[in-house]
């Protein structure tokens, strides 16, 4: 059972020095300075899959990893271990690993949110039987002192008597919710989620707290992708990243012009340099599914091309962790932080048009855009026109989820799952493309290297075939996608969500 | 939640030594782990520091719904759990005859699935109607043999009598207090595993450090966590998980 006590008067006291107390606490290690990690994958899903995992440091990296359920905070598991857990392989295969793998989906494990405390921990002793543990903290502004205590089965009773004199055992753990709170609300950021906007609210402060909140998701993948433990953290710095371009494009009347050139510079700098590896990082993923798309005599001739990958995804990575380590990074970072808190940089002609003015224009203007563009295509129009249609719509959805605390949800929400329905044919669509251009490409290289087989080029030349022939397929699709997206009853819904809001 | 007894219809082979020994093992790697003593002797109660009492004995125990979970104590070891010995389990055979099926145990056990990752059960030196109901309820029989003559019959009569079980569990059979000075330990050891491939690749030598647990009380993989001994059981029970996983394959 697991329960939280605030300590008062001497109780508090006994627990600063490491003396027995008459209640049999038995301390077992000194009062020192920590921090306690919330550990979870960026997102959190081990918290929506109802885990708190809580990293507690001991000796060095080592430290005690207590797997607990996030809604009373009770101990399942606790986990000694050498060092702090930053993917699922480091932990140790117990059953609750099995729920530990389905719900991380293959993230990396960060510290969602830490806690500087002062901690000792403790035996609880009755009649020469330890019957709990102890973990005595002191922590908040006022440093408020108060104990976790994780009661052995059974001596429920024994171990409420014990501690009945002590302090005061709250109904509710307030100091773990307060900490679960924090894990939340840091994982509910980091997944791409923004901050509710008022209708009403200047343009300039809604503009300045989506860009603020971009630029913290940009950041918060910083530590990750350098460390190189998770492809995701790259993917999700580049998303956030992008959308702050397009958010910089929609609201070029809110900003000064040279704010607005510098943040579309800065953010496009970012992108280009991160491409290489991101392409790699996409191609090795999924380099077993591209690998089974051959016959089977023909997949073992593919290894060079994985060796050509790694190679170059060896070199890109060292490019990219250069980049984001540099100080040309940081002074961006800085320099964008003092541009979003400064007055002089919303001085656009809308900068205090009502925010649900300028949401309503730029997304009927782009939805409108999508529907035009996209009736202009015929059989014989140059697949361009499919990939620019898909920028479009990158850029819809970008503005449907910025503005989507200004809709009623149940509005807005089918508008992003049809816009999604269509992106996700176009995206294939421009995949294939892609992906045949960069399988020749590859190829080219590979020739120079007289050690290569020509089986390789063969099998890649196999493949780059298959992408054109998928992408042929998926173009004659494209109209039975894009017709409801564009029908009568899309756009009246679209008019409809624009009035109301 | 799987289920892992350790048996021999022998006494004095090192169940009790290997049951606790492993379980605390298993609870040091995160297993979620119960050790049910169901020797009224309360060999593993005494090592786990606990009282060998089961309130309404074992009557109570398999017939109330909540008794089981009722009677688990906390050990002084994070993620393991006793469920203790009581001198009345020397009446369980007439308790489980009540059932007249072979189940009960297994059933009993399912109530703890939530709660734990691995039950593991310490039986009593016999071939009786609890022995019967151990044999339908576990996933792995654990076999600790002494390399001895007379021991290695006692494998093949638990052996022949798997055999009339229907769903038998898996026979994993190893070496315990195994003195490698001795020309009949080091033959039978050596030579056993050439016709049962099943047997445990780790034997656990014969140390003086595992008669000290009945002083110090504790497992001696807490108490002298870098000896031999203790090594050896970390390595058992990595022979264990392997073996298993390769069965569930």
């Amino acid at each position: 059972m697991f329960s939280e006590y605030a300590l008062t008067g001497d109780a508090f006291k006994a627990a600063e020095t490491s003396k027995r107390t008459k209640s049999g606490i038995v301390p077992t290690t000194a009062l020192t300075m920590t921090q306690l990690s919330f550990i979870d994958s960026i997102d959190g899903r081990l918290l929506k899959a109802g885990l708190a995992l809580i990293w507690q440091p001991s000796m060095g990296r080592a430290g005690h990893l207590s797997v607990r359920d996030a809604k009373t905070g009770e101990r399942r598991v606790l986990l000694a271990m050498k060092s702090q857990p930053e993917q699922l392989v480091d932990i140790p295969p117990t059953l609750l690993s099995g729920v530990i793998h389905q719900a991380l989906g293959g993230r990396a494990l960060i510290a969602l949110h830490q806690m500087k405390v002062r901690v000792r921990t403790a035996d609880l002793v009755a009649k020469g039987q330890t019957i709990g543990d102890i973990l005595y903290i002191a922590a908040g502004p006022k440093d408020e002192a108060l104990m976790w205590v994780e009661t052995r089965r059974g001596f429920e009773s024994a171990a409420q008597a014990s501690l009945k004199k002590v302090g005061q055992q709250r109904k509710k753990p307030k100091l773990f919710h307060a900490f679960l709170a924090s894990a939340q609300e840091a994982a509910q950021l980091n997944n791409k989620g923004f901050p509710a906007l008022k209708p009403d609210e200047p343009a300039a402060s809604a503009i300045a707290t989506l860009h603020r909140t971009l630029l913290a998701q940009m950041s918060s993948q910083v530590s990750g992708t350098c460390k190189d433990i998770d492809i995701e953290f790259l993917h999700d710095l580049r998303v956030a990243s992008r959308r702050a371009r397009s958010l910089l494009q929609t609201a070029k009347t809110v900003l000064s012009e040279d704010v607005q050139a510098y943040g579309l510079e800065r953010y496009r700098w970012v992108g280009q340099e991160t491409t290489t590896l991101r392409d790699l990082d996409v191609y090795l993923h999924d380099y077993p599914a591209l690998q089974g798309a051959l016959s089977p005599e023909m997949r073992a001739a593919l290894e060079p091309f994985k060796e050509l990958l790694k190679t170059e995804r060896k070199r890109a990575f060292r490019q990219v962790k250069t980049l984001l380590t540099s100080r040309a990074f940081q002074n961006f970072t800085q320099q964008w932080t003092e541009y979003l808190t400064s007055d002089t940089s919303f001085t656009g002609r809308d900068a205090q048009t009502p925010i649900l003015a300028l949401a309503n224009k730029a997304i009927a203007k782009r939805y409108q855009r999508i529907c035009n563009d996209g009736n202009a295509i015929t059989d014989e129009s140059p697949a361009e026109a499919l990939h620019d249609l898909r920028k479009q719509g990158k850029k819809l959805r970008y503005l449907l989820e910025f503005f989507a605390s200004l809709y009623p949800q149940d509005v807005i929400k089918p508008r992003i799952a049809s816009l999604k329905k269509l992106q996700d044919l176009l995206g294939s669509y421009q995949d294939c493309a892609v992906q045949a251009a960069f399988l020749e490409d590859k190829a080219s290289v590979l020739r120079k290297n007289v050690s290569v087989p020509a089986d390789t080029l063969m099998a890649m030349g196999a493949l780059a075939d298959q992408r054109l022939q998928d992408e042929k397929r998926l173009r004659t699709e494209f109209r039975a996608f894009f017709t409801p997206f564009a029908g009568t009853d899309e756009r009246a819904a679209y008019k409809a969500m624009l009035k109301r809001g | 939640m799987y289920v892992f007894a350790f048996y021999n219809l022998k006494g004095g082979v090192g169940k009790t030594t290997t049951a606790v020994n492993i379980t605390h093992v298993a609870s040091l790697m995160g297993t979620r782990s119960l050790i049910w003593d169901l020797d009224p002797q309360g060999a593993s109660t005494f090592y786990f520091g606990r009282k060998a009492k089961v309130k309404g004995g074992v009557e109570r125990l398999m017939t109330k719904d909540d008794a089981l979970q009722k009677a688990i104590k906390g050990t002084d070891y994070p993620n393991l759990d006793l469920l203790p010995a009581d001198f009345s389990y020397r009446h369980f055979d007439d308790v489980l005859e009540e059932f007249k099926s072979n189940k009960q145990l297994g059933k009993l056990s399912k109530s703890l699935r939530k709660d734990y990752d691995v039950l593991f059960l310490d039986c009593p030196p016999s071939l009786s109607h609890l022995s019967e109901n151990v044999m339908r309820a576990a996933d792995v029989l654990i076999m600790p043999m002494l390399p001895t003559t007379l021991s290695l019959r006692t494998y093949e009569q638990v052996s022949d009598f798997l055999e009339e079980v229907k769903k038998p569990p898996l026979l994993l059979p190893f070496f315990s207090m195994v003195d490698r000075r001795k020309t009949t330990h080091r033959s039978v050891v050596d030579a056993f595993p050439k016709d049962h491939a099943n047997t445990l690749p780790t034997a656990i030598p014969y140390s003086s450090i595992l008669e000290k647990m009945g002083i110090t009380r504790a497992p001696v993989t807490a108490t002298v966590p870098k000896s031999t001994v203790s090594v050896a059981y970390h390595s058992l029970w990595q022979d264990i998980q392997d073996a298993f996983t390769r069965a569930k394959r």
